[in-house]
């Protein structure tokens, strides 16, 4: 399969076939899509880290987790409404980023999976232990739906489409970073890092860049999902969802944006149709992503083709050219 | 009208630049000048500290001991980190090929660029007018050095698929990005066949034209002599000749240092 298939056109249909599925889907696939919606968001913020800067980041889901657990601490506190916690979740888990990012900087390959994979289970210990806080292990819950002038977002259509908004601004900021200065720059690190710093690319401020941005995304998701389910327990910002979003983002094609948005879907998807067959499923799913790994390592959709910015610098060069 | 050969100004001085592995002295004391758009050539044998001095220059690593001063800034590059001395106009190739694999040959080069453009977060996402007009001067420009080292047909390849020989004219390109004053070259010819190696010898001095001082490392004796305007040897970490291409030559020192001493010769004979 060729990018190709996602050029602008694709894209738009892609985005319309989104825009109407609720009024054709029933209720219970409109939940489904909204999750997948989380997890799109979700996996694209690890892409960033590793598809984009090349850091092996196993404690993704801690950032989900301090998104959420914003809101909901704001919210337990003071009663503050969604769309105010919104920007503070996505500042904090940034934050938290950074704070991560700092020391990872100290650290090289292999060993940056190792303590990105501490610091998950760190945060997840303060969320469990800090009870004052947090409440510990029965979670946080009762927060208000969002509101925006007076009209609350309460039905699952309107948090599907919420999160729809969300997706398309994510996937929009991650090709417009992917393609620029600092995508190359990233790409660069990613490749060669002394290469790249040789070249008068500072390094470590762009892998703290890269930390700060990606937890920032997965704090929003967190963000949303706290509004959503009205409740949030440690219990869903642990390794396990970690390593689901770094799966997603291996089977979708480190790096590709559109990969790694099917790989979120497909991750969700099936194991939820597999339900019936019970304990089966996961096995199932472990077997095809082994088969996936062993036929396709470059993942479902192979390596990004990085045509992006070719077709800028294409359209430059047919301007140049025409008489 | 001048009567005299102005006196060219120097770029950079080495004084007494050492480094120390452990117990091993990968460079002794080694002190150089570079003069400002010269072709200056680095020699020795295997294990010479020729690629250590490079890295002493470029902040992979600290010297031990020593200073490497830029002379117009009074700086000591010694201890910079390498994005710091690539700031201050200093661009090196790596003795292997070191590509970004994962990019086509103008992005490669594009992201050598990265040093002297500025656009950040907002001008990524948003795109706006200053932005775009940087782009396309990046590109403009990668472009141009693209068609400079005749890798232009070449752009839209990913850099892997490029055979070795042009991955390491790619590199000189990628280098070459940064706008640099001072480029070192650590043996741009290694694994090329003699028409290769003449063609990225031409394109060294077309560089050298550029007004780029050049400091090369090269093992092919003959390529080099034949390029250089001065050439320094170095033996076990130490320089042990300095001079034109043809006193190197004739230099006993340097032909010890190469063909192994005169006593093993003669044992040996």
């Amino acid at each position: 399969m060729d990018l190709q298939i996602f050029s602008k056109k694709s894209w738009l249909l892609l985005f319309l076939c989104a825009l109407v599925f609720p009024v054709f889907a029933p209720e219970y696939y409109v939940e489904l899509a909204f999750n997948v919606g989380i997890y799109i968001i979700l996996a694209q913020s690890l892409n960033l880290i590793i598809g984009f800067a090349g850091l092996l980041n196993l404690g993704q889901a801690a950032f989900f987790g301090v998104g959420a657990y914003t809101y909901g601490v704001l919210w337990k506190f003071f009663q503050i409404p969604f769309f105010v916690a919104f920007p503070f979740s996505i500042i904090f888990a940034a934050l938290t980023g950074l704070l991560l990012g700092l020391p990872v900087l100290r650290v090289r390959h292999d060993y940056i999976a190792i303590v990105t994979l501490g610091f998950g289970e760190i945060i997840k210990l303060i969320l469990n232990n800090w009870t004052d806080l947090t409440d510990g292990p029965n979670g946080i819950y009762g927060m208000a739906p969002p509101q925006i002038f007076g009209w609350a977002i309460r039905s699952r259509v309107e948090y599907y489409y919420l999160v729809l908004v969300l997706v398309c601004l994510v996937v929009f900021f991650m090709y417009r970073l992917g393609s620029s200065r600092l995508g190359r720059a990233w790409i660069a690190i990613r490749e060669d890092e002394i290469s790249a710093s040789s070249l008068g690319i500072k390094t470590n401020r762009l892998k703290l860049l890269a930390f700060t941005l990606g937890a920032g995304l997965a704090g929003m998701a967190g963000c949303v999902l706290a509004a959503k389910h009205r409740f949030i327990s440690p219990a869903g910002f642990g390794f396990y969802e970690s390593i689901i979003l770094l799966c997603m983002v291996t089977i979708g094609g480190i790096g590709n944006i559109p990969g790694v948005m099917l790989g979120a879907a497909i991750l969700y998807v099936v194991p939820e149709i597999l339900r019936e067959f019970s304990d089966f499923r996961m096995i199932t799913v472990g077997l095809a992503m082994i088969a996936l790994m062993l036929f396709r390592p470059e993942g479902i959709l192979g390596k990004e083709k990085r045509k992006t910015i070719w077709i800028q610098a294409g359209r430059i060069l047919k301007d140049r050219s025409a008489p | 009208m001048t009567f005299f050969e102005p006196r060219r100004r120097r770029y950079l001085i080495g004084k007494k630049i050492s480094k120390v592995f452990g117990g091993v002295r990968a460079l002794q004391e080694v002190s150089l000048e570079i003069l400002r758009g010269e072709i200056l050539g680095l020699i020795g044998p295997n294990g010479a500290g020729k690629t250590t001095l490079f890295n002493c220059m470029t902040g992979i690593y600290p010297p031990s001991a020593g200073q490497i001063l830029l002379e117009d800034r009074q700086l000591d590059l010694g201890g910079l980190k390498p994005a710091e001395v690539a700031r201050l106009g200093v661009a090196r190739t790596f003795q292997n090929s070191r590509v970004f694999s994962g990019m086509t040959t103008l992005e490669n080069v594009m992201a050598g660029c990265h040093l002297w453009t500025r656009a950040g977060l907002g001008g990524a996402v948003f795109a706006g007018r200053g932005t775009r007009k940087e782009e396309a001067e990046i590109v403009d420009y990668s472009l141009e050095l693209l068609g400079f080292l005749d890798l232009a047909p070449l752009a839209n390849t990913l850099a892997s698929s490029l055979p070795y020989g042009l991955q390491r004219r790619l590199e000189i390109a990628r280098a070459m990005a940064t706008r640099p004053q001072l480029l070192l070259l650590d043996e741009p010819t290694c694994g090329m066949n003699p028409h290769e190696s003449r063609e990225v010898m031409d394109a060294i001095r077309k560089i050298r034209d550029r007004g780029i001082t050049i400091f090369i490392i090269e093992h092919d004796m003959k390529v080099i002599m034949g390029i250089s305007d001065r050439v320094i040897c170095l033996d076990h970490g130490e320089k042990i000749a300095e001079g034109t291409p043809e006193m190197i030559q004739k230099d006993p020192k340097v032909l010890d240092a190469y063909l192994g001493r005169e006593e093993d010769a003669a044992a040996i004979g």
